[in-house]
C-alpha cells in the first residue's frame, strides 16, 4: 500500500498535477521522507495528516503544506481542511489520494466512511479535479464496495494493473 | 181359469140366458100355478134362475128374485085366493135364497180377485228377477222357469226349456255336472249351493229342495244369479288385498293392531320378523308380555292404552326397543285409534320404522355440530359464512372483535366488502375459491372498524346450492399482524446482525492486517536504515493507537449485541464491554 502511495504520487505529480494525500495510516514524516528518497517534487504535494496528532497526543511542528488533524474519526475536520486546500488549488491541475479508506475503518464505521468519501467525491467533481482512493483488496464488505464504486468513474486493481 | 170364470164367460150370453130362464119361470107360474092351480113343486125351478143370477150377478140378483117372488106371490095371493102364508114364504125363499148365494159369490169373486192379483204378482216377480229360477221335478227335468233363466241361458226361449234336463240347458252336457248341486240337494234335502263358470260369466247356482208333507224330494227350485261383476269386485278386491299386504310387507314401516285387550289381532310381516316369528299368523292372540320387548311391555301397553282412552293419535314417537337378541334399537313409531263401522273404538293401530342408523347418524351429526358449534364459537380465529355479494351469513362471538366491532349486531351491518383494502383484491381472492374450490392461508391485508390493517390468512371454502352454483364461502380468518411483526423485526434482527458481523469482519480483520502490515514495513525500515528513531516510535506510537482503538471497536460492538439482543450477568457485561 504505501509504495502504491508513493509510486502514484509520483506518476500524478510527473503530469503536473498538485496533489493532495489525505493519509489515514503512514505520518506526514514518514511519507515525505519516502518521497524525497524516490525524487517526487514535494513542493508540489500537500498533506492532511489524521495519524500524526493522535499518535504523539500533542501537536507536531508546524509545516506549512500539510494540515494535521487531532484524529482520524474527525471528519468534520478534515472535510474542512480538504475543502480549503482544494480552494486554495482552484484552477491548476489537482488530484486527491487518499490513503487510505481501509486504515479509516480503524476509527469509523463502514457507513460514515462512505457518506465522508461521497461528500469529497462530489467535492472533487464540482471543482472539476481528480481524486484515487486507495483501498485494500477485500478489506470492505462487498455490498459497501459496491456502494463506493458508484461514487467513482472506474476501479482500478492496482496489483493487476501496475 | 177356474169354474166362476168359466160361467162368466159372455156377459151378452148371461143375459139372455138369464132373460130366457126368467121367461120360462114367468111361463111356468102363469100355466102350472094359475091355469093349472098348482102352487108348489115348479118353484124349484126358479133356484136355478136365481143361483145362477146370483152367482153372476151376486146380490144384484136380489132383484130378479123380489121379481118371482112378487110374480109367485101375487098370482098365489090375488088370482087364486090361496092363503098367504105358502106363497109368502117361497117367494121369500127366493130372496133369502138369492141373497145368500149372492152375498157367497160376491165373496168368491174378491177371493178370486185376490188370488189372480197375487198370482199376477207373483208372476211379475217371478219373471221381473235378475236371477234365473226354474222349477225342477225329481228327475231334474224343467218345469217352469222365469224369463231371466232364458236371458241367462244365452236368450233360449221359455217354451224351449221346459221340459227339459237342466244339465242340457245350462251345462250341454249329455248328464249332471259332477259337482251337481242338484244331486247334492236331492241326497242331503237341504240347499246346496256352488259358483260356476259358465263361458266367461260366473253364476252362483242355489238349489232349494221341495218336499212333499211326507218330506219325500219332489224336485228343486234351481236359481242362478250372475256373479261375474261380483266375482270381478272379489277377485278385484283381492287383487287390492294382496296389493296392500305386498305393500305392508315390503315397506320398511312395521305395521300391527291390537284390540281393546291390546292383543295382536294382526301384523305385517317385517314386524313379525323383528318379534322373532316366522309368520304374522303366529303373532295374533300374543300380547307384548310375551314378546321378546317384554321388558317395554308395560310402557307400549300404557301408550297404546292412553291413545285408545284419548282416542288421539301419538305420531312420530322416537323410543328404544329391545330387540330379541338383546340389541337396542331406536324406533319412529305412531299409534291411532282404531274404530270400527259404528265409529267406536276398537282397537289400537301401530306403526314404527326402524331409525336406529338414522338415530345414530343423527346422534353423530349432533355431536359433530356440537363440537363444530364449539369450534365455531370458541375460535379465537374469525369464523365466518358470507355471501357471494358479501353480506354475513354467520359469524363467531370473536368476529366483531377481530375487526374491531363492538357487537354482533354491529358487525352484522357490515358487509365484508368493506373489510377488504380494495375490490380488486375481493374478486381475485373470490375468483380463487371459484376456481379452486378453497383456498388455504391465502394471504390478505383487511381493514379494522378504525381503519388500521390487519395482516391475514383466510382458509375458505366454496359454497354451493343444490345445483352446484356458488352462493358464497365460509372459512376462517387467522390475525397474523403479530406474527407478521415478529417476522419483520426478526428479520431486521437478521439484518442487523449481518450487519454488525459485516461490520465486525470489515473493522476488525482489515485493521489488523493494517497493523501488521504496517509493522512490517516498519521493521523493513529499520533493518534498511530508512528511519530514524524518532520515525519509528512515531509509527509504533501510531499502531498501538491503532490497536487500542481495535480494541475500543470489539467493546463498542460487544455493547450494541448485549444492550440489543443479550441478557447476560452483570460481571460477564461487564467484561465484555469495559
Amino acid at each position: 500500500m504505501r509504495n502504491k502511495n508513493i509510486e502514484l504520487t509520483g506518476k500524478i505529480v510527473a503530469e503536473g498535477y498538485d496533489v493532495i494525500v489525505v493519509t489515514t495510516n503512514q505520518p506526514y514524516d514518514i511519507l515525505r521522507k519516502n518521497y524525497e528518497k524516490n525524487g517526487i517534487q514535494l513542493d508540489r504535494i500537500y498533506f492532511v495528516d489524521t495519524v500524526t496528532k493522535n499518535a504523539l497526543g500533542r501537536d507536531p511542528l508546524p509545516s506549512k503544506n500539510c494540515r494535521f488533524i487531532n484524529n482520524p474519526s474527525n471528519l468534520t475536520d478534515t472535510g474542512i481542511a480538504i475543502t480549503q486546500m482544494l480552494q486554495v488549488l482552484e484552477g491548476k491541475k489537482v488530484c486527491l489520494l487518499f490513503d487510505s479508506v481501509s486504515s479509516m475503518l480503524i476509527y469509523l464505521s463502514s457507513q460514515n466512511i462512505i457518506k465522508f468519501i461521497h461528500f469529497i467525491t462530489n467535492k472533487l467533481r464540482l471543482l472539476n479535479f481528480s481524486g484515487i482512493f486507495l483501498i485494500v483488496e477485500n478489506g470492505l464488505d462487498p455490498d459497501a464496495l459496491a456502494q463506493l464504486t458508484t461514487f467513482v468513474d472506474v476501479v482500478v486493481d492496482v496489483e493487476k494493473n501496475p | 181359469m177356474n169354474s166362476l170364470s168359466a160361467i162368466n164367460i159372455d156377459e151378452k150370453l148371461k143375459m139372455i140366458t138369464l132373460a130366457l130362464l126368467t121367461i120360462f119361470c114367468v111361463f111356468i107360474e102363469i100355466i102350472l100355478h094359475f091355469f093349472l092351480g098348482i102352487s108348489t113343486g115348479y118353484t124349484h125351478f126358479f133356484y136355478i134362475l136365481l143361483v145362477l143370477a146370483a152367482i153372476w150377478y151376486q146380490r144384484k140378483a136380489v132383484i130378479l128374485a123380489f121379481f118371482l117372488a112378487v110374480t109367485h106371490f101375487s098370482i098365489g095371493f090375488f088370482v087364486l085366493d090361496e092363503p098367504l102364508w105358502a106363497p109368502f114364504l117361497r117367494s121369500a125363499m127366493f130372496v133369502l135364497v138369492t141373497l145368500l148365494v149372492g152375498i157367497m159369490a160376491e165373496g168368491l169373486k174378491k177371493a178370486e180377485a185376490a188370488v189372480c192379483t197375487k198370482a199376477n204378482e207373483w208372476e211379475m216377480t217371478f219373471n221381473a228377477t235378475s236371477d234365473g229360477i226354474c222349477l225342477l221335478d225329481q228327475d231334474q227335468k224343467i218345469q217352469r222357469c222365469n224369463r231371466s233363466m232364458g236371458d241367462i241361458l244365452k236368450g233360449i226361449p221359455v217354451t224351449d226349456i221346459i221340459g227339459k234336463p237342466c244339465w242340457t240347458i245350462v251345462h250341454n252336457t249329455p248328464g249332471p255336472i259332477a259337482e251337481c248341486p242338484f244331486v247334492a240337494a236331492k241326497k242331503t234335502l237341504i240347499r246346496q249351493t256352488i259358483d260356476i263358470l259358465e263361458g266367461k260369466k260366473w253364476f252362483e247356482v242355489t238349489v232349494d229342495p221341495i218336499l212333499d208333507s211326507s218330506g219325500a224330494f219332489t224336485g228343486a227350485v234351481h236359481i242362478m244369479r250372475d256373479i261375474t261383476d261380483r266375482k270381478a269386485m272379489d277377485e278385484s278386491l283381492r287383487q287390492s288385498h294382496q296389493l296392500l299386504q305386498t305393500i305392508l310387507d315390503t315397506i320398511p314401516v312395521r305395521v300391527f293392531w291390537k284390540d281393546l285387550d291390546l292383543k295382536f289381532l294382526g301384523c305385517n310381516r317385517p314386524f313379525a320378523q323383528d318379534a322373532g316369528l316366522n309368520d304374522p299368523e303366529e303373532l295374533i292372540g300374543k300380547d307384548d308380555y310375551a314378546m321378546g320387548w317384554r321388558d317395554q311391555a308395560e310402557k307400549y301397553r300404557a301408550d297404546d292404552r292412553s291413545v285408545i282412552a284419548s282416542r288421539t293419535a301419538k305420531v312420530m314417537i322416537e323410543e328404544p326397543q329391545k330387540t330379541p337378541d338383546g340389541r337396542i334399537i331406536w324406533l319412529l313409531t305412531s299409534k291411532v285409534p282404531l274404530r270400527d263401522a259404528k265409529g267406536e273404538i276398537s282397537g289400537v293401530l301401530g306403526t314404527y320404522m326402524d331409525i336406529t342408523e338414522f338415530h345414530n347418524a343423527k346422534e353423530a351429526i349432533r355431536e359433530s355440530e356440537e363440537k363444530y358449534r364449539a369450534f365455531f364459537v370458541t375460535s379465537k380465529d374469525c369464523v365466518f359464512i358470507t355471501s357471494e355479494d358479501g353480506e354475513f351469513v354467520d359469524f363467531n362471538d370473536e368476529a366483531p372483535a377481530f375487526f374491531g366491532y363492538l357487537d354482533r349486531e354491529e358487525l352484522r351491518k357490515v358487509n365484508a366488502r368493506e373489510l377488504y383494502l380494495n375490490e380488486s383484491e375481493r374478486k381475485t381472492h373470490i375468483r380463487e375459491i371459484k376456481r379452486l374450490g378453497f383456498v388455504k392461508d391465502y394471504a390478505l391485508d383487511l381493514r379494522k372498524k378504525d381503519g388500521s390493517i390487519i395482516h391475514t390468512l383466510i382458509t375458505s371454502i366454496a359454497r354451493k346450492d343444490f345445483s352446484g352454483n356458488f352462493i358464497g364461502f365460509q372459512g376462517t380468518i387467522k390475525d397474523i399482524t403479530e406474527q407478521r411483526r415478529a417476522e419483520e423485526k426478526l428479520k431486521e434482527t437478521n439484518e442487523r446482525y449481518l450487519s454488525y458481523i459485516k461490520e465486525a469482519a470489515m473493522r476488525l480483520r482489515t485493521p489488523v492486517r493494517q497493523v501488521r502490515q504496517n509493522i512490517t514495513l516498519l521493521i523493513e525500515d529499520i533493518n534498511a536504515g530508512n528511519i530514524d528513531q524518532t520515525q519509528v516510535l512515531l509509527e509504533l506510537q501510531i499502531q498501538v493507537k491503532n490497536m487500542e482503538q481495535i480494541r475500543q471497536n470489539i467493546l463498542d460492538l460487544n455493547k450494541t449485541i448485549i444492550n440489543g439482543y443479550g441478557e447476560l450477568p452483570a460481571a460477564s457485561k461487564k467484561f465484555l464491554t469495559e
